[in-house]
């Protein structure tokens, strides 16, 4: 279509990784700027891959050639690096700009000690560096370092208030983190003793199914299972997205784990695609089952706000596995994951904030004890419920939309013939009202009859940036073709 | 297609504009509130009033966005649509006085406005949906925004009545979402088509579309009340009484019982309906309803309750009337559609101004109220016996209708159950009445209305008594001017005629 | 003795050297529960990954594969950058609670909350200042 788009795209790619890391560097140097520096920095990134996804779309190849490479320094594969970017990674980027930006812009309010400042901005602007490059990346020992970018940086945000349940959930979180890090690296390691590549579509062209690929596969994925805080590897997340500062827990429960479900969507639509058999994608779909109910469960006894959207994130994150044994009936369906993923990133990442706001206005997060200032602040449980509707897939949100292409997934493998497709779709619909259970505990008491009682004072950013996200999360219903048409563009993929 | 799709969703926004802006509004400003409530139902009765010149002429007017591949957003209005989405607006309009006046001085009414606008936006969507999808986003919709007007007073018994309503509405709205998915699946994100169209898919997929026909009927029939998922209709009283005269009389039930319209309408299509059987089991358990709510009409003492189990049993005419699946029995049906919101309004709106007024609450409280405020007592008068079908009140046209539609289709069983409610809606109707008028007060009234707002110069607050006046006329005409070009009879004539390709058709 | 020397071959001896490695040093994360101890764990399976791609590299004929060093250099700086840091944590922790384990669980429902948001909180930010100065 447009002639200047394609010719542009490689240097716009090159750009936003080198601009994001700048960025990073900058603020570590200038630390007295770090806000500033990460506040404008934020419009910049986001209006940059914005730019770059109109260029992306603008191109528009055919979904087979749509991928861009990009070979830094002119080192092509398997020697040099390669960026690597199509509908996939693109769907993903603009997912962190959006995230991103509205993330700092909540911080600018949040984080107001100076010398809290000039610590949180670095490590917060490496962390979105990190998941730029993770999600540009095409070669695996590359993912690799841009894991441990992202996990390091992210458990310095978590342990960043230091209190002795922070420092302690963020201890954790590392453990866990490197663990799965050298479990991933140990996989890379076999794929590159057997085929000398690291380049992940070089990769995908020389797998044949061996014991080493599996051996691989399997330590790969559990790696990253841990990292995505998939069920049964779940249980750091709640110590540490809990006791994190609200802006940090929606970033990890928004982006860092979806950012980790990426690699592993990745690495089973490309090398690891052979391995997949029905028996282990009913596993897979049952351990989701497992999830959703145990993490919806967890989420209606928690006593408190942090928690309870904490685990709802491992609930949530069972769909995703739901969708594994649907993928393997109709391949197209892993669209619909991304899709899911996608909106729930921006709706949980909307709650977070949301509750971010409430605890700093109330001073505590225990959900019994909120009624008042819950009453008080409506704009905030209105961001609060408008995100918790995409939770539950209702309409007029993005939720809705996933939910239905989830539906659609899982009604199409009991019409291929497949009995056990009754359970998935059992677990999709029923998921939604475990859902409304949680939401309707964080929401209802506002409409108790009681006090009212505004609590400290809020600065407009927390008071106006969950209620925008929000507004985002529901009107990603609209985006639904978009998102789809920008996925296809992604070869190799079904 | 024309550019008449931009009416459509001007007749949406004419509704949700104003409610979002009322959220953000501060408690205090009663002046602008109220500006926005009565411009914005105001311009949606214009709206409406312009469409339905429009689709009289024959006009066609859609709008569509896509959502995902395959299945687009659409808007349409049909003569159906019209009957629902004008009844919503009238009533919208005389509801946002009543309600003005009954929450004056209370606190929360920003709020309480917005979702009340939300709500009557949902269920004009639901009117205008032109397929099954819309109509599902809509309905959600529906139940979203009417949760908090039914806990608005934050007790917790509204509490407690509110969780059941989300239970049984949300669950039901998952039986109805996976149904639709599964239907659309099969047949396509279709639009509503007279006649339906799944007709090729009723050799070839029979199990499956009896299947989802229960399906469908689980999801519409837990808001349309239906026997056994009735539960939550009477437990939901305890919400002010402009909403429950709203839900009962226009959003909640009728958008139950107009999605069962459009399913057998315009989905399956009568004859599918009939060959499968499915319509005559709906019109067992439509006839079901109707005898239930009525005996546990009779078993109650409070007065809001009696009318919400007479809701039920009313609401099952249009279903029965639909099931029947002849011209007649339709037409019975829908003109009910009206009749029964219009009615039924008119009695809750009394049943308010008894309790706002003098505190009454139950049935043998009401001796002798008809000398304390007559005006209300006459309209309640009217509207019950408009319930109890006596001509010429709205309710006769109904049973006429029905009585005729069930001959026409060989239920000859269906007049009995007609005679019977009839009966046992007098029996539950009267005795208000009779007390009202003949029974003797001995003790003075609790003035309620006047102890905390002032003397009103009417028997109670303008605000309060207009709108019921007006709503109690509209169901005298309804019935008296019946056979008027315009009337709801006439008009629902005029969609049988369309759907039934009978041209020139009378009853 | 031949035979030995093939199997004693780096091809072979240091994967398995290095997957033996890595076994332990998962063993003793899961069962150690001092903090040190369980980070050397992790260093443990780092240096079992470490063997078996060094391994690798050294396999077959001629000089080893410089990609593979190379990785293994870029991977060891990784590894001391992350136990530099986990350390830290863990000198913080024992700091607050006097012990270097980790607290079970997620935070109880009646722990404080400290919300960096709010003025009155900060004992990192208070920490840092008292270091600093």
């Amino acid at each position: 279509m447009n002639e200047a788009a394609p010719a542009m795209l490689p240097l716009a790619i090159s750009g936003l990784v080198a601009l994001s890391l700048a960025l990073a560097i900058l603020a570590t140097v200038w630390p007295r700027q770090a806000h500033r520096i990460g506040g404008y920095g934020a419009v910049v990134v986001t209006a940059s891959v914005l730019t770059l996804s109109a260029l992306f779309l603008a191109a528009g190849p055919e979904p087979e050639s749509a991928a861009t490479r990009v070979a830094l320094g002119g080192w092509e594969a398997p020697l040099g690096l390669m960026l690597h970017l199509d509908g996939l990674s693109m769907t993903l980027l603009v997912l962190t700009a959006v995230v991103g930006l509205a993330t700092s812009l909540y911080s600018l309010g949040y984080v107001h000690d100076p010398i809290e400042r000039r610590q949180f901005w670095p490590l917060w602007l490496w962390l979105w560096a990190g998941l730029n490059m993770l999600l540009l990346s095409g070669d695996a020992f590359n993912l690799y370092i841009t894991l441990e970018v992202v996990s390091l940086s992210a458990v310095a945000l978590v342990a960043f208030t230091g209190t002795a349940a922070a420092v302690s959930g963020a201890m954790r979180y590392l453990l866990v983190n490197i663990l799965g890090s050298l479990s991933f690296l140990m996989g890379v390691v076999l794929l590159f003793g057997e085929h000398g590549v690291l380049d992940l579509v070089l990769l995908e062209a020389r797998t044949e199914i061996g014991p080493t690929e599996r051996m691989a596969a399997v330590l790969m994925t559990a790696g990253l299972m841990v990292k995505a805080a998939l069920f049964p590897l779940h249980v750091w997340l709640a110590p540490a997205h809990g006791s994190a500062p609200a802006p940090v827990s929606a970033v990890l429960s928004g982006l860092v784990v979806t950012g980790s479900f990426y690699l592993i969507l990745r690495l089973w639509m490309g090398p690891f695609a052979p391995l997949a058999t029905p028996a282990f994608g009913i596993l897979v779909g049952l351990l989701g089952v497992a999830a959703l109910v145990w993490g919806s469960a967890q989420a209606l006894r928690a006593g408190r706000l942090k928690s309870i959207v904490a685990y709802s994130t491992v609930a949530q994150f069972g769909y995703l596995l739901i969708a594994f044994p649907l993928m393997l009936v109709d391949p197209e369906a892993w669209k619909v994951v991304v899709f899911f993923a996608v909106v729930h990133a921006l709706a949980k990442a909307s709650v977070f904030l949301a509750a971010g706001t409430l605890q700093h206005a109330a001073g505590h997060d225990r959900v019994a004890e909120m009624g008042a200032i819950l009453r008080a602040r409506g704009r905030t449980v209105f961001a609060l419920g408008l995100a918790g509707v995409s939770l539950m897939g209702l309409p007029f949100t993005g939720g809705f939309i996933a939910k239905y292409l989830l539906l659609e997934a899982g009604l199409g493998t009991i019409l291929a013939g497949s009995l056990i497709g009754v359970l998935w779709v059992v677990a999709i619909a029923g998921g939604g009202l475990l859902a409304a259970g949680y939401v309707l505990r964080m929401v209802a008491p506002a409409f108790h009859h009681g006090p009212r009682d505004a609590g400290e004072a809020v600065s407009p950013w927390m008071d106006w940036v969950p209620l925008g996200l929000a507004v985002v999360a529901a009107a990603a219903g609209f985006a639904g073709t978009l998102t789809l048409h920008t996925l296809t563009l992604t070869p190799g993929a079904p | 297609m024309n550019d008449g799709g931009w009416l459509l969703l001007a007749i949406l926004m004419s509704s949700l504009g104003p409610g979002l802006a009322i959220f953000f509004l501060p408690e205090r400003r009663y002046g602008l509130r109220t500006l926005l409530n009565l411009g914005g139902s105001g311009t949606k009765l214009l709206l409406i009033g312009w469409l339905l010149l429009g689709v009289l002429r024959g006009d066609e007017y859609h709008f569509s966005v896509p959502l995902l591949p395959g299945i687009d957003f659409v808007l349409a209005a049909d003569a159906l649509s019209l009957l629902f989405a004008t009844l919503s607006a009238v009533l919208w309009f005389v509801t946002t006085v009543y309600a003005i006046g009954y929450l004056e001085g209370s606190p929360r009414r920003s709020r309480f406005f917005g979702f009340f606008s939300l709500c009557i936006s949902a269920t004009v969507g639901i009117a205008l949906s032109g397929n099954l999808i819309t109509l599902l986003i809509f309905y959600e919709l529906l139940t979203l925004a009417t949760w908090p007007l039914v806990v608005h007073r934050g007790t917790p018994a509204a509490l407690r009545a509110g969780r059941l309503y989300l239970a049984y509405t949300l669950t039901s709205g998952l039986v109805l979402f996976t149904a639709i998915v599964w239907l659309t699946l099969l047949a396509g994100a279709e639009s509503f088509v007279p006649g339906g169209y799944l007709g090729d898919l009723a050799t070839t997929h029979e199990t499956a579309l009896k299947v989802l026909f229960v399906m469908l009927m689980i999801g519409f029939g837990v808001k349309a009340a239906l026997v056994p998922l009735h539960s939550w209709l009477p437990i939901a009283m305890v919400a002010p009484a402009p909403v429950s005269a709203l839900l009962h009389a226009v959003a909640v039930v009728k958008a139950g019982a107009f999605g069962i319209v459009r399913v057998v309408n315009d989905v399956y299509g009568a004859e599918v309906a009939m060959e499968l059987g499915l319509a005559a089991g709906l019109v067992v358990v439509a006839a079901i309803t109707i005898l239930y709510g009525s005996i546990q009409a009779l078993r109650t003492d409070d007065l809001k309750q009696r009318l919400a189990f007479s809701t039920v049993s009313q609401v099952s005419y249009i279903v029965l009337g639909v099931a029947l699946a002849g011209p007649l029995g339709v037409i019975g049906g829908l003109v009910h559609l009206v009749h029964q919101g219009i009615t039924k309004i008119t009695l809750f709106f009394c049943a308010g101004n008894f309790a706002e007024t003098l505190g009454i609450h139950k049935i043998s409280e009401l001796d002798g109220v008809g000398r304390r405020m007559p005006l209300t007592m006459l309209a309640f008068t009217l509207g019950a016996l408009g319930m109890i079908g006596l001509p010429p009140l709205a309710g006769f046209v109904t049973k006429w209708h029905l009585g005729l539609g069930a001959l026409e289709a060989q239920f000859h069983w269906v007049l009995a159950v007609l005679v019977a409610s009839g009966l046992l809606n007098a029996a539950y109707f009267l005795p208000p009445v009779i007390r009202g008028w003949l029974g003797e007060r001995r003790t003075p009234w609790h003035e309620h209305l006047v102890e905390h707002s002032g003397p009103t110069r009417f028997e109670t607050h303008w605000m309060l008594l207009f709108p019921t006046l007006f709503v109690a006329a509209l169901s005298l005409l309804g019935g008296l001017l019946a056979g008027m070009s315009l009337s709801p009879l006439d008009w629902v004539t005029l969609i049988v005629e369309r759907d039934y390709s009978i041209p020139g058709f009378a009853p | 003795m031949e035979w030995l020397a093939q199997q004693l071959a780096p091809g072979l001896i240091y994967p398995t050297a290095g997957a033996i490695l890595f076994a332990l040093g998962l063993y003793g994360l899961i069962r150690r529960h001092h903090l040190v101890l369980r980070i050397l764990a992790l260093n443990i399976m780092g240096s079992g990954v470490f063997m078996v791609l060094l391994g690798i590299a050294a396999r077959g004929e001629g000089p080893p594969d410089p990609v593979a060093q190379a990785l293994t250099l870029t991977g060891i700086v990784v590894a001391v950058s992350a136990t530099a840091f986990a350390l830290a944590l863990v000198v913080r922790l024992t700091r607050i609670t006097g012990q270097a384990v980790m607290l079970p669980g997620p935070p109880d429902d009646h722990a404080p909350v400290d919300d960096i948001s709010r003025e009155e909180h900060a004992p990192s930010a208070e920490y840092d200042r008292e270091h600093r100065e």
